[in-house]
């Protein structure tokens, strides 16, 4: 399914086509891509039910908006009640949760058709998608190399035309990276535009729901349908969701910060690439500008994020819920580390210990003090940085989709990956990756926009005059 | 050289109910180590006062029931229960 | 031989009276069957988030205006990490690095120490743990209902320095507690827990000892107990040379003793830090303000001015106090009936309410009797009306109907007879009917004037006015005597 969301959209209220149409050949085109290990869970009752039921709806002049009969895939960390969330993990390998994320019901309130549930690294730890209790996900565009991760099961699942749409989340990047990794767009909004009931934690204090699309628009529809306030989520930001839509085609000259610390290292193909996205952005006016604590932003990233992991993960201990192993005779300790050292695998493991370690008794000033004070520092060189320009952009990720197994072997260089996604997942901001050409092999570069707090609407925008100008 | 030994590693384990195998533990204290000695430059920065402006606080719930009774549901997905009680091994020492 | 002192600082987890949970909105109602009152958030599941509840912040930070502490605009909640099968989530919401109050504090009074100061180190708010219990052939059984409940843990300075002195704390904090409304201080339902960290110090020392923490005091007994033995096992240490160790014990109530439970090596690493899922607790300064002005007035303030304006007994402004209902309803009664009678309505308080709220096992807030009511009472034995023994019988019917004693009176035919001619009459009776006594009394046995008062009472079923009756008998006595002559 190449075509975009609002082009079925479209077609669907033409008559043109169904949902129910829509939906086989979403679920075929699923199957048939089995060997790209995109989906953990299938679920074709649930999406004919849905399909059958946006049928009808349209069909008797009832209009849900742009989602209404649009099949979409949902990554498999956002709660579904009745079909199973396991997080790419084995804890929670047959784990159905009573309730769904507000994101899930926003989206079945729009009338969309969810099909499945992505694979992805496990609770969302990774960038490669190597990491899942699944099996890997391959790149749709060469499937010897990574779709990217932690949302690599959803970029891949618009990559390969199965869906226009699919939902991820985005941690230091997880959304983003995959998204340029597989040539699609992908947004990651201010931290609280979207709800996280029901999204399983990794880094409470950094997780956003995002979307990915095979088109700006269908990410601003589907953010359209996720964002605003939610009763559930006391972090969720009580201002009311933008229009997100109505900007798109806008282009009024715009300042453009080029932060200095993202351009000096890039490769000469990789400047190519964001030279390109500025050119597509049209009437611009490019401002040299510096982010100067960019280069604590990793060491940053992963104290905190994994202090957060650490204790977010408590709660997978065999008692209520999921997976539980039992050794015998070694007691309820025996239960608790047997359960999660055989029900975590080695990346998960590798984090709760590191964030343990960084909130542990003695070290707790050294490690999560410190990177609390990087991170205040990290958000005031945005502040600083927003008073001069409206976006700033790089690139996505430092390279393309690189191959599966390697980087497995270092932890570090794996998180290097991430060096551009994470500054803006610690200062909370909206950020997007747009498709701006491919490299040698024809894989794709993703653009990255940066916009202040609350300014998806501007950064959607943006990334609409890169789509428009690389047509 | 980070602080992170094989005791460390033993000693974080325990907290988090992690096995750290004798064999592992030395691999997993070399690899934390280089991610602790990665982190370390955060020892560079210096420590400023902390600002609360501008910041977003947390809103409250009404004092009112809404939730409803579903034991059934919630207790479908766990390991073992005893009735309506979850039921896991025994303490054998005490918990830290 | 080295004097020895106490030094005790209490911590007290009150259980906040909340109609929901402190992040969901399962009710607290106790009593459920097992985790018949839980929701995916009190079972810790993947995706919940905790949404603060308003009346939970309300009644903390009204117990940090009644204890005189300083209320924080601006709170922050932490998790504390550890692993326990009835702690859902692994870890416990609380309140570490920014509490809600910090300092304020109690007067305590205790007969060997008089009146004290005992100031607080801080309030704050958290959530309850479930409960696990042990469930046969090496298993625990786990119910998550009492999982979230709101709690607000008041802890204070090493100020107390005896069991008796903890105890008057404890009992001043549950009175403040049940004063403002916070929490019923129950500690048989568990719902007013105490820790005491205990340690010694050589009389006159400034630093402090090793400190030695009891867990899970669940009674006021207890609490002296455990505190009197803790005492005498570290006196005996000290005494015999040897060092107090920084350990964590339990009560074992039974025995009357202290037990250890784990040492400083196995001390928690918590891992505290600021919970990510809850942005920090701001109140608004106008909202403190107004809860400010709802403080009612507290039982030491209370008592103090009943004393010193009313004349009352520190003993008895003590009862009086003890709970807010009655303190409020004497008070009314007072008002109704002016000040001179305060003292005759404590009486009554003290004796014929209390009595008739035991006897039909009433709280102080169900008292069936119109505070005025109690003043009429008292104002028709002051004015002679009624003797105190028909008083009691008219109480007894005010009591039913929250009657007008008048009325009661007058109904009854229970009317003091102080008209002279009509007890001379009954005398005359009284003594015509007992000339043995009479003759005894003549003989010099003068004590039996009281046998004949008794007896014109009882004739006029207790309605002679008693001093009229008691003055007339004299004459009575003194007439017989001057006709013999």
């Amino acid at each position: 399914m190449s075509a975009t969301a609002s082009e079925l959209a479209a077609a669907l209220r033409a008559g043109t086509v169904t949902s129910a149409e829509l939906c086989e050949q979403a679920l075929a085109a699923a199957e048939g891509a089995s060997d790209l290990g995109i989906f953990i869970t299938l679920d074709p009752a649930g999406a004919r039910a849905a399909a059958a039921q946006a049928d009808a709806e349209i069909a008797a002049g009832q209009d849900r908006g742009p989602l209404h009969g649009i099949p979409i895939a949902l990554k498999d960390n956002l709660c579904t009640e009745g079909l199973r969330t396991t997080c790419a993990s084995r804890l929670l390998r047959d784990w159905i949760a009573p309730y769904d994320a507000t994101v899930v019901q926003r989206l079945r309130d729009a009338g969309a058709v969810a099909i499945g549930k992505t694979n992805m690294d496990e609770f969302a730890m990774g960038s490669s998608n190597e990491n899942s209790a699944f099996g890997p996900v391959r790149n749709p565009r060469d499937p010897s190399r990574v779709p990217g991760g932690s949302s690599g099961g959803s970029a891949a699942a618009v990559a390969a035309g199965i869906v226009p749409l699919a939902l991820g989340s985005d941690t230091g990047g997880s959304v983003r990276q995959p998204a340029a990794l597989c040539g699609v767009v992908g947004l990651k909004p201010s931290w609280g535009r979207v709800s996280r009931y029901g999204l399983v934690a990794f880094g409470s204090s950094l997780d956003q729901v995002g979307p990915i699309a095979n088109d700006v628009a269908g990410a601003a529809a589907l953010l359209q349908a996720i964002a605003g306030p939610d009763p559930l989520d006391s972090t969720c930001s009580g201002e009311p969701a933008g229009d997100y839509s109505a900007g798109l085609g806008g282009d009024a000259p715009l300042r453009v910060g080029l932060p200095r610390e993202y351009v000096d290292e890039l490769s000469t193909e990789a400047r190519a690439a964001l030279d390109a996205g500025l050119a597509a952005l049209g009437d611009i006016e490019v401002v040299d500008v510096s982010l100067p604590h960019t280069s604590f932003a990793i060491a940053t990233y992963y104290v905190l994020a994994s202090a957060e992991a650490s204790t977010n993960l408590s709660r997978f201990d065999g008692v209520r819920y999921g997976a539980r192993i039992e050794p015998g005779g070694e007691g309820l300790d025996g239960m608790y580390t047997a359960t999660r050292s055989d029900g975590f695998g080695a990346e998960v493991q590798r984090r709760i210990l590191l964030g343990t370690f960084a909130l542990s008794s003695g070290y707790y000033d050294a490690y999560y003090g410190k990177a609390q004070t990087a991170r205040e520092a990290i958000r005031g060189d945005f502040v600083a940085a927003f008073a001069d320009v409206d976006v700033l952009v790089g690139l996505t990720a430092p390279t393309t989709a690189f191959p599966l197994g390697s980087k497995t072997a270092d932890p570090v260089q794996m998180y290097l990956s991430d060096i551009f996604t994470i500054p803006a997942s610690l200062a909370g901001l909206p950020a997007i990756s747009v498709p701006v050409g491919t490299d040698g092999d024809g894989l794709p570069w993703g653009l990255h926009l940066i916009g202040p707090e609350l300014a998806e609407a501007r950064v959607l925008s943006a990334a609409a005059r890169v789509e428009r100008g690389l047509a | 050289m980070s602080d992170f030994d094989v005791a460390t590693v033993h000693h974080i384990a325990r907290l988090a109910r992690l096995r750290a195998d004798s064999d592992q533990s030395e691999s997993l204290a070399a690899e934390l180590a280089r991610i602790v000695d990665f982190v370390g430059v955060l020892e560079q920065l210096p420590t400023p006062a902390a600002t609360f402006e501008d910041e977003r606080t947390t809103p409250l719930r009404e004092d009112v029931v809404s939730t409803t009774s579903r034991p059934d549901e919630l207790l479908a997905g766990a390991p073992d229960v005893d009735g309506s009680h979850l039921r896991v091994p025994a303490v054998i020492r005490d918990a830290t | 031989m080295t004097a020895w002192e106490t030094v005790i600082g209490l911590e007290v987890h009150a259980q906040l009276k909340t109609a929901t949970k402190l992040f969901c909105g399962c009710p607290t109602t106790f009593g459920a069957t097992a985790n018949h009152q839980t929701c995916p958030l009190c079972l810790g599941m993947p995706g919940t988030l905790p949404v603060l509840n308003r009346r939970a912040v309300e009644l903390a930070a009204l117990l940090g205006l009644a204890v005189e502490g300083t209320v924080h605009v601006r709170s922050v909640f932490d998790r504390k990490n550890y692993f326990y099968p009835d702690l859902p989530k692994g870890y416990q919401i609380t309140q570490m690095d920014h509490p809600i109050v910090t300092g304020g504090g109690l007067w305590v009074e205790t007969e060997e120490r008089g009146r004290r100061f005992i100031r607080l180190t801080r309030i704050h708010m958290e959530e309850d743990a479930g409960m696990s219990a042990h469930g046969g052939a090496g298993t625990t059984r786990v119910d998550l209902n009492r999982s979230g409940t709101p709690l607000c843990e008041i802890v204070s300075e090493p100020d107390v320095r005896s069991a008796a002195e903890a105890m008057a704390y404890l009992k001043a904090l549950r009175s403040v507690l049940r004063y403002t409304g916070t929490s019923d201080g129950n500690m048989e339902e568990g719902s007013f827990r105490c820790d005491a960290n205990i340690s010694l110090r050589p009389v006159g020392a400034e630093e402090f000892g090793t400190r030695v923490e009891i867990k899970n005091l669940n009674s006021f007994r207890f609490v002296g107990q455990a505190i009197d033995h803790e005492v005498r096992r570290q006196g005996a240490i000290l005494e015999s040379g040897g060092t107090v160790e920084q350990q964590t014990r339990r009560f074992d109530s039974k025995a009357g003793v202290t037990v250890f439970m784990r040492g400083k090596e196995d001390a928690h690493d918590y891992r505290y830090f600021p919970e990510p899922d809850l942005l920090p607790l701001e109140l608004d300064e106008a909202w403190l303000a107004q809860l400010a002005g709802s403080l009612p007035e507290l039982a030491d303030s209370r008592a103090r001015r009943f004393a010193s304006d009313w004349g009352l007994s520190a003993v008895d402004a003590a009862i009086l106090v003890a709970d807010r209902e009655l303190a409020e309803w004497f008070e009314a009664a007072v008002e109704a009936a002016g000040p001179e009678a305060a003292k005759a309505l404590s009486n009554w308080t003290l004796g014929e309410v209390l009595r008739q709220l035991k006897e039909d096992g009433l709280d102080p807030a169900a008292i069936p009797l119109a505070p005025g009511r109690l003043g009429q009472l008292a104002a028709l034995v002051a004015a002679g009306d009624i003797s105190s023994s028909i008083a009691k019988k008219v109480f007894a019917e005010m009591w039913c109907n929250d009657g007008d004693p008048a009325e009661i009176i007058e109904a009854k035919g229970w009317k003091q007879i102080s008209d002279t001619s009509a007890i001379d009459a009954e005398i005359a009776k009284v003594l015509a009917a007992n000339p043995k006594q009479v003759e005894q009394y003549r003989g010099g046995k003068t004590q039996l004037k009281g046998f004949f008062v008794g007896q014109v009472m009882r004739a006029t079923r207790g309605q002679a006015n008693p001093k009229l009756a008691a003055e007339r008998l004299v004459h009575a006595l003194v007439d017989l005597d001057n006709d013999e002559v």
